[in-house]
């Protein structure tokens, strides 16, 4: 082999390494990083909130009581929907956007929406016979 | 004359030989650093992982220690808050094998409060009780030295069973390391 042959066998080799060496820094600077927990973890806190809000007294009177009242008539939700309001204002993340339903028999007795792409989480119960739903999306 | 030729050519042809593998053995120990940079970056993200799971699992096992949840519903029974804190006092060695290392505390949220005091056996005694305080320290072990510290939280309904009142709250969980 000649002189100038071997030296570009050598520069070849250089480049080769270097290309390398650039692949394997973009491998690891480009990896995403994993959702996984974090969306199970915001489902697990959701479905959490969910099932504690069923149960929270608002103003003296219980969360599934004005449930019934609101599936009755629609004047009477304005309280819970006010109440509901401040409630995610104090236990959400600041600037957290969401969606809240409250569903009764299919139909959607309670809405408020500030959001429609998210991870969903529902929590079934019933009250006074009824079977009732609601529903909590938190978008990012 | 010729023989001087060749020495001097020999001398170049050598210090180049030199020269590259001088850049092969740097780009190769660049390389060296850089993988062995992003693997202990990756490996400590696998730990970060791992002890944020650990202590997700943890945080729904505190939930449900009989000592703090109500009976029948998925709630924190706040009347067995202060025995709670006396009986970790009692029987720290139990608790600290149990519990660990971490501080949980629960902090009542809806309704609001406008200052938020820490619940005391006084103030619970007192006719302004649950309005008078808002906060609960459960346990708090701290180890000799804290390299960091890892917070984690959960919305928990709290029921006061001398009201018959469920309030919502915050049970957070500060893990030291």
């Amino acid at each position: 082999m000649k002189r100038g042959q071997m030296e570009m066998v050598g520069l070849l080799v250089i480049v080769i390494l270097l290309l390398v060496l650039g692949v394997i820094f973009l491998k690891f600077l480009v990896a995403p990083a994993s959702t996984t927990l974090a969306d199970s973890r915001s489902s697990l806190e959701s479905t959490r909130l969910l099932q504690a809000l069923v149960l929270t007294t608002i103003q003296g009177k219980s969360f599934q009581e004005y449930a019934v009242a609101c599936s009755g008539d629609s004047t009477a939700c304005t309280v819970l929907r006010q109440e509901i309001g401040t409630i995610f204002t104090l236990l959400l993340k600041k600037g957290q956007k969401y969606s809240f339903y409250l569903i009764y028999n299919d139909q959607n007795i309670l809405r408020l929406e500030q959001c429609t792409l998210g991870v969903v989480s529902s929590y079934p119960f019933t009250a006074i016979g009824g079977f009732y739903e609601v529903q909590l999306r938190l978008c990012s | 004359m010729t023989a001087q030729r060749f020495t001097k050519q020999g001398q170049v042809q050598l210090s180049e030989t030199f020269l590259v593998l001088f850049i092969i053995i740097i780009l190769l120990f660049l390389g060296l650093f850089l993988y062995s940079k992003f693997f202990f970056q990756s490996i400590e993200g696998r730990a970060n992982t791992l002890s944020e799971q650990d202590s997700t699992v943890f945080l729904s096992k505190v939930t449900g220690l009989a000592e703090l949840r109500c009976s029948d519903k998925p709630c924190l029974d706040t009347a067995k808050f202060l025995p709670f804190q006396a009986l970790v006092q009692q029987q720290r060695i139990i608790y600290t094998s149990l519990l660990g290392t971490q501080k949980i505390s629960v902090e009542e949220l809806y309704p609001q409060h406008t200052s938020s005091t820490s619940c005391t056996p006084s103030l619970y005694l007192q006719p302004a009780y649950p309005g008078s305080c808002s906060k609960w320290i459960l346990y708090e072990q701290k180890p000799s030295t804290v390299r960091s510290t890892q917070v984690l939280s959960t919305v928990v309904s709290l029921y006061y069973p001398e009201q018959d009142l469920y309030t919502l709250g915050r049970l957070t969980l500060e893990v030291y390391r």
